[in-house]
């Protein structure tokens, strides 16, 4: 039960911090209608490999991994995105846009990694 | 301020339904490709194509429903930073090809899913409700 708990404290910061950054980037950038979502999952993976490579306690991942950052990244509206744009007709940018947010975000989980077990 | 609680709301419920899937055991145990992340994405990325849909192209959904069940409830059950991690560790154990394997069919049925989301939707309303769609894709604001 006290897992639930951290879970969902975390879910409920991440998805408001999620809403509210991705809003003020489309805002910023309206040109760029993915750029929101491409920056909150890019910046998460990268959150989750410091996260996860400092360890510590089971509590703290339950709230920063599961809860925070998991709800922070998403899935559903990066592949909703993707669908929009190939129904504007946009294949290249959507092509660009799935293959990028991908390999950019691995790459962020890596650094995330790298940084902590060897700058720390 | 309603809108915030409302998103949030919906946050709670879907990390926490997440990570009930998560702990889940499934048929997949010992398998190291990424079953539980692979269907929690894919089966989010069908139900908020519906949701989205009728709420952008049908109109049927008050923004406050749509935040809470979309941005808050789907957009947390669903999640990405996992996904790269999975592929990241499957990399380091020499996994490559699955790796590849796990990312691709995350994105390719991922879309499917979508699709399938919105062409049951519009069938729906247009066959059974008779409703008709206002197509206002480009107005769409954050998900």
């Amino acid at each position: 039960m006290i897992e639930l708990i951290f879970v969902g404290i975390g879910g409920a910061f991440g998805s408001l911090f999620r809403f509210h950054l991705g809003n003020w980037v489309n805002q910023k950038y309206a040109k760029h209608s993915s750029l929101g979502t491409l920056i909150i999952n890019v910046s998460g993976a990268f959150f989750l490999g410091v996260v996860v490579t400092m360890g510590s306690s089971h509590s703290y991942q339950l709230l920063f991994a599961d809860g925070f950052l998991g709800a922070y990244t998403t899935f559903s509206t990066f592949m909703y995105e993707t669908f929009t744009l190939t129904q504007d007709g946009a294949h290249h940018h959507a092509f660009r846009y799935i293959i990028g947010s991908v390999v950019f975000g691995v790459l962020g989980f890596g650094l995330g990694v790298y940084l902590v077990s060897h700058l720390i | 301020m309603k809108r915030n609680a409302i998103i949030a709301i919906g946050g709670i419920f879907g990390a926490i339904a997440r990570y009930e899937v998560k702990t889940a055991s499934f048929f997949g145990e010992g398998w190291q490709f990424p079953i539980q992340t692979f269907l929690t994405n894919l089966l989010g990325c069908f139900l908020i194509a519906i949701v989205l849909t009728a709420a952008f192209e049908y109109l049927i959904m008050s923004t406050n429903l749509r935040l809470g069940i979309a941005t808050g409830f789907l957009g947390a059950f669903t999640t990405f930073s996992t996904m790269c991690k999975e592929i990241y560790f499957l990399i380091t154990l020499n996994q490559c090809k699955l790796s590849i394997l796990y990312g691709m069919a995350s994105l390719f049925f991922g879309y499917i899913a979508v699709y399938l989301g919105v062409i049951l939707t519009r069938f729906l309303m247009e066959r059974l409700f008779n409703k008709e769609s206002h197509c206002i894709l480009k107005e769409r604001d954050r998900s």
